[in-house]
């Protein structure tokens, strides 16, 4: 067992520990009361901070915690919203974009068809040669005719029968002349 | 007195509905943010798939007035050729010729009023197809492309063109490519 007098006892120990403890809690209050400058931005106003009696640091301490959690709350419910917002918005936004484009692309896609069957009549008249077939074909592919070059920042065309590929094959069998067989 | 008044002027529910005031305001903004951020992609989308699914009424319509073209011009050397001095027999052969190419027309002329309806031509001077993606007008499209295509494979064979719809369609087919399956409402071979 160790003895009191030998200056080495756990009681000691303990009587160090307290006044310590006392003496940073001093220090903490004196530090709450007198410091109005850069973290009582952080904290509230200076006024919450004016007085030293305990029960208005407690107050302060909860009223502290409170906003602490408040903003928590916020965070996560903003988060929680602007996801939401973002797939519901998404949702919209692409059925809205479909609902736009959608008469625009059967406009087009019924002009390439004219232009198809007319290229299939005239190569089984032999009136072009499989060359030019091939090469209408080619050209009238998808996604030549929905490259982003021949339509504006919004994605629109003023009027579909002055797109360039469609204009090139209309004008060019127009000049071959009418595809019936005398 | 004072007091009870105080408190029933506090808003209690706004305050007790914090969370959803918070989401709500934060869910309103992100909305335009969403809505403009795949706007763009829905337009590309839409217009492919129009594309894709009028392609093939645009050939059959540009067929179908070439074939009428072609049948009105075999009446007219059908009517010459009746004008000349011919047996009984060759006479015999030109009327049934022109019972069968009459027949053909009032087929053709039948197909292409089903078609017209995609061009409204009544009040349409553009030539060019009018549709949208209503539900009405989906389901208008899968109705009379049904239609025609029956009556055009039959009247194709009448005319002695076997080959020539499925020719068409697989032209249609190497142009447009395919429509994914998910957004077909059906199956697949109705689009087509």
């Amino acid at each position: 067992m160790s003895d009191c007098s030998l200056g080495n006892c756990s009681c000691k120990e303990k009587d160090k520990l307290k006044t310590n403890t006392s003496l940073h809690m001093e220090s903490s209050l004196d530090n709450l009361s007198v410091n109005s400058g850069s973290d009582s931005d952080v904290w509230g106003s200076d006024s919450e901070y004016g007085n030293d009696d305990e029960s208005t640091l407690i107050g302060s301490v909860k009223q502290n915690d409170f906003s602490r959690d408040v903003a928590a709350l916020k965070r996560r419910h903003e988060n929680r919203g602007y996801l939401d917002g973002l797939t519901k918005g998404s949702e919209i936004g692409l059925q809205s974009g479909f609902d736009n484009g959608y008469p625009l692309g059967a406009q087009l896609g019924g002009l390439i068809g004219e232009l198809l069957a007319e290229t299939i009549w005239r190569y089984s008249l032999a009136q072009i040669n499989k060359d030019i077939r091939d090469q209408a074909f080619s050209e009238l592919k998808i996604n030549k005719v929905l490259s982003s070059e021949y339509f504006d920042s919004n994605l629109k065309l003023k009027n579909p029968k002055d797109h360039p590929i469609i204009n090139k094959w209309t004008k060019y069998y127009e000049i071959l002349g009418s595809p019936m067989v005398a | 007195m004072s007091n009870t008044n105080t408190y029933t002027n506090i808003d209690f529910d706004s305050l007790l509905n914090l969370e959803d005031q918070f989401y709500q305001n934060s869910f309103n903004n992100a909305i335009n943010e969403g809505k403009n951020h795949s706007n763009r992609d829905g337009i590309q989308f839409g217009i492919q798939t129009g594309f894709q699914r009028f392609i093939l009424i645009g050939a059959l319509n540009k067929m179908n007035h070439l074939l009428i073209d072609l049948i009105n011009s075999k009446l007219l050397i059908n009517h010459q050729n009746q004008n000349q001095d011919q047996d009984q027999d060759q006479k015999g052969i030109e009327i049934s010729k022109k019972v069968n190419l009459e027949k053909m027309i009032k087929n053709l002329t039948e197909i292409q009023k089903n078609i017209n309806y995609f061009y409204n031509y009544d009040n349409n001077s553009t030539n060019l197809i009018q549709t949208s993606n209503t539900p009405n007008d989906v389901q208008f499209y899968e109705k009379q492309i049904k239609i025609i295509r029956s009556k055009i494979k039959s009247a194709y064979l009448q005319l002695g063109y076997k080959n020539l719809y499925s020719e068409i369609e697989n032209s249609c087919r190497e142009i447009a490519g395919d429509i994914p399956a998910s957004q077909i409402n059906g199956a697949q071979e109705d689009i087509w």
